[in-house]
C-alpha cells in the first residue's frame, strides 16, 4: 500500500529508527511501509499521523489505494 | 547485575546448561564432529541471549522485536505456509508408500504407510479445529 510515510518523515527531519522508536515498533516494519511492502495496522496508521500532525486518510493515501483496489477488483471480475 | 527480561535470560540459561552438559558428556564418551558443533552453537545462543537479557538497550530492542506487529504476521505466515507444505510432503510420502507396497510390494512401507496416514489425519483434524475455532471467536 503506497504511503506518505517517507515523505512526512524526511519533512520532519527523522530518522526511521526515530519514527519507530515513537510509534512502538522495529525499524525494519518502517523500511517496509516505506517500501510499500508492508500496509501498516489502523493503530500503527493511526500513531504515525498523530507524529506527523495529519489524518490517516492523507498519510495511507486512502483515496489513491481505494481507487486503485477498484480497479484491480473490477479487473478479476472480468477475467 | 539486573536481568531486563528475564524469558530470553532464562531460556539462555537453558540452552549454556545444555551446551555444558553435552561438553562433560564429550569427555567421557569423546567427541564427535556432529556432537561439538551443535555444542558450541548451544553455547554461543545460550550466551549472546543471557548477555542482551542483561543489556537495558538490548532487552528493550529484543521486547519491541516481539511486540511488533510485522514480525508477528511474518511468524503467522511462514508457520501457515510450513504446516502446508508439511501436509503436501506428508500426503506424497504417504501415497509414495502405498504405491512401494502394492506395487513393488515392500513390506517395509506398511509402518510407514501408517506412521504418514496418522500424521496426515491429525493434520487435517487440527486445521479443522483451529478453523472452527476462528471463525466463531474472529
Amino acid at each position: 500500500m503506497k504511503t506518505r510515510v517517507k515523505e512526512l518523515r524526511t519533512a520532519a527531519g527523522m530518522t526511521q529508527q526515530q519514527l519507530a522508536d515513537s510509534v512502538h515498533v522495529s525499524s525494519r516494519t518502517i523500511i517496509s511501509i516505506e517500501k510499500e511492502q508492508y500496509s501498516p495496522s489502523l493503530m500503527l496508521a493511526y500513531r504515525m499521523s498523530q507524529v506527523f500532525g495529519v489524518t490517516v486518510e492523507d498519510l495511507c493515501c486512502l483515496k489513491e489505494n481505494m481507487e486503485l483496489e477498484d480497479k484491480q477488483y473490477e479487473n478479476i471480475l472480468q477475467k | 547485575m539486573k536481568i531486563y527480561y528475564k524469558s530470553n535470560f532464562f531460556l539462555g540459561l537453558f540452552f549454556v546448561i545444555l551446551g555444558i552438559a553435552m561438553l562433560i558428556v564429550s569427555v567421557f564418551k569423546g567427541f564427535d564432529m556432529k556432537g561439538g558443533i551443535i555444542m558450541i552453537l548451544c553455547l554461543l545462543f545460550g550466551g549472546g541471549m543471557i548477555l542482551r537479557s542483561l543489556s537495558a538497550s538490548m532487552s528493550r530492542e529484543d521486547k519491541i522485536s516481539k511486540l511488533d506487529e510485522r514480525n508477528d504476521l511474518i511468524k503467522k505466515k511462514s508457520r501457515s505456509v510450513a504446516f502446508m507444505w508439511s501436509e503436501g510432503i506428508c500426503a506424497v510420502c504417504l501415497v509414495g508408500c502405498m504405491a512401494g507396497h502394492s506395487v513393488i510390494g515392500e513390506v517395509v512401507s506398511v509402518p510407514m504407510t501408517i506412521a504418514f496416514g496418522m500424521m496426515l489425519s491429525v493434520m487435517f483434524l487440527l486445521e479443522l479445529i483451529t478453523t472452527i475455532y476462528y471463525n466463531r471467536n474472529m
